[in-house]
């Protein structure tokens, strides 16, 4: 099947949810400074004597929508730079600074880490000293707001990801998942223009990242963030995606975007959906498919 | 036997217990009899009734009390100096690496020396008395806090710092609110495997000129006697090492909870 085809609905009529395979977006056309900008960005390694390619020349665009924010998920093959993409704009060493290029956020130059860029990793995500209100209130804390005001505020997003009455608690004493709702309302509690996630759900078991999938999804529309999420899964890209980053490896590449629309189903409803499962298939075989074709380059 | 397979509790008591039945019986059958019909000669190991038979005259003739009181206070002195000196030095070397390469010689050295060479040295800078005392366990314990204090801050996931950084934190606050928190339980744990250590130091300290110590007793009773103090001092240091271990390990237990428990899911 050609990339570009729109695939049908199995059941005849023409899929409602099509996805639009595109080339990516490079260059900002609105008149605001986009949220994030990567030219010709390159991350090299050195190894010893030997230098490796992170990612080679990758740009790409998310325009500022007022109001509302774009969840972009990034799909690759492991070591298609999918992690750099992401430290890159946090401004995490060692990947950044970049080797080659420029990565702007709303038109500025990234300097470092900073509170505008909340991060969600996949493990390590809560401070094992710190109670959950402790570690919720922690990026208030560090702003320096004061003990009171930023332990309401914390309750306020202990609340929204579902975690009242576990206050108290150390991380010890939660699930995983419980585990990343602690790191999602530490993060989201600074009110991020921009949320980067590094495989938050990857250690999830599949009932629990439904879940946390449908949480996410809840908060991101009200906080109208830009989400850049990195994931393994296939289903969970195409569920959570507006946009599908497609990543290639040897050296990591970012050339294909996949549009789709919005479902308004629970992640498991929509699995059983004939034209998601047809999106998901697309997907894989993009990703496989970059994973094949690095094998018959390496072979040559 | 299933190979590696622990015991239940019960049968690793009983066999503890038998370890030191086992030992009681051997010491005793050596040590059997009138002096002149023993295996081994009252001169080289008293019989373990004569050794209990003198917990009298040590506590009361010899001040055990007293001595142990002292020995504990060098400890204290020369042990608290290092962690007061050596636990600052480390997290700084922990988190400048240039700090840890400038102080990596003398780390080195301070970890590598034979410890009872020190004592001889001590006595020419510090000449006799409680100076030389204290800074022998000081010096003697410096160069492992300042290097498992590095260790430990070094061991802290650099995710911890990176999550700290995304949410707006200065190298500062990453020093003092997240790597100094997180080694702290790891630190703690080494000083309390050192002090174990510094009781070892200190006895090999009183052995050469002291007035009064645990060490002082086992020297002054190889010279003059009665011998079975000297069985039963180590009795005593073994015992009182043990309990301030457990005693440190349940603080610890209950300052870092979360350091003692399963990866729960």
């Amino acid at each position: 099947m050609a990339g570009t085809e729109v695939p049908k609905a199995k059941d005849g009529h023409p899929a409602d949810w099509a996805p639009e395979v595109v080339p990516v977006e490079q260059e900002p056309h609105g008149p605001k400074p986009p949220v994030v900008q990567f030219k010709q960005v390159t991350k090299r390694f050195r190894q010893g004597s030997q230098w490796s390619t992170a990612i080679e020349n990758v740009s790409f665009v998310v325009e500022d929508l007022p109001e509302m924010g774009e969840f972009i998920t990034i799909l690759g093959p492991s070591g298609c730079g999918k992690s750099t993409v992401l430290r890159l704009i946090a401004g995490l060493q060692p990947q950044f600074p970049p080797t080659v290029g420029e990565v702007l956020i709303f038109g500025q130059p990234v300097a470092g880490p900073g509170p505008d860029r909340g991060m969600v990793f996949q493990d390590y995500s809560s401070y094992p000293n710190r109670s959950v209100l402790g570690n919720v209130e922690f990026g208030l804390e560090l702003q320096g707001m004061p003990r009171k005001e930023r332990r309401e505020l914390a309750r306020v997003w202990i609340e929204k990801v579902g975690l009242g009455g576990h206050e108290t608690k150390y991380p010890h004493e939660l699930s995983g998942g419980m585990r990343q709702r602690v790191a999602i309302a530490r993060s989201l509690a600074l009110h991020p223009r921009i949320i980067l996630m590094d495989e938050p759900f990857g250690a999830l078991d599949p009932e629990t990242r439904y879940s946390m999938q449908e949480l996410l999804i809840g908060l991101w529309r009200e906080l109208a963030a830009t989400v850049f999420f990195v994931t393994h899964s296939i289903s969970e890209a195409a569920y959570l995606g507006d946009r599908v980053y497609i990543m290639k490896s040897g050296p990591g590449r970012l050339e294909e975007e996949i549009k789709l629309p919005r479902p308004d189903e629970s992640p498991i409803a929509v699995e059983s959906r004939n034209d998601f499962r047809e999106v998901v298939a697309l997907l894989k075989e993009k990703v496989h498919g970059a994973a094949a074709r690095k094998r018959s380059e390496t072979a040559d | 036997m299933v190979l590696r397979r622990p015991v239940s509790q019960l049968q690793g008591l009983a066999l503890q217990a038998a370890a030191v039945l086992f030992i009681l019986l051997v010491w005793g059958a050596l040590t059997w009899g009138s002096p002149e019909e023993r295996v081994l000669s009252p001169l080289t190991l008293p019989s373990p009734f004569e050794v209990a038979g003198h917990v009298k005259t040590l506590w009361f003739d010899a001040a055990l009390t007293r001595s142990t009181g002292w020995s504990l206070w060098r400890i204290l002195l020369g042990f608290g100096l290092a962690a007061l000196i050596g636990i600052p030095v480390g997290i700084a070397a922990g988190c400048f690496r240039a700090v840890e390469s400038f102080l990596k010689p003398v780390t080195l050295f301070l970890r590598n020396v034979p410890i009872a060479a020190l004592i001889p040295l001590t006595l020419v800078w510090f000449g006799l008395g409680e100076t030389q005392k204290v800074f022998f366990i000081f010096i003697a314990c410096i160069g492992f806090v300042i290097f498992d204090t590095t260790r430990a801050i070094l061991d802290v996931d650099e995710r911890y710092a990176e999550t700290a950084y995304t949410l707006g934190a200065k190298k500062h606050q990453v020093i003092w609110k997240v790597l100094i928190p997180l080694a702290l339980p790891d630190v703690f744990n080494s000083l309390r495997l050192l002090f174990g250590l510094a009781f070892g130091y200190i006895v090999l300290a009183e052995l050469i000129d002291a007035k009064f110590g645990l060490g002082y007793i086992v020297q002054v009773a190889q010279r003059r006697g009665p011998r079975e103090h000297i069985y039963l001092v180590l009795f005593v240091i073994v015992t009182l090492a043990f309990c301030i271990d457990r005693l440190l390990w349940f603080t610890q237990k209950k300052l870092f909870p979360y350091r003692f428990v399963e990866e729960g899911e």
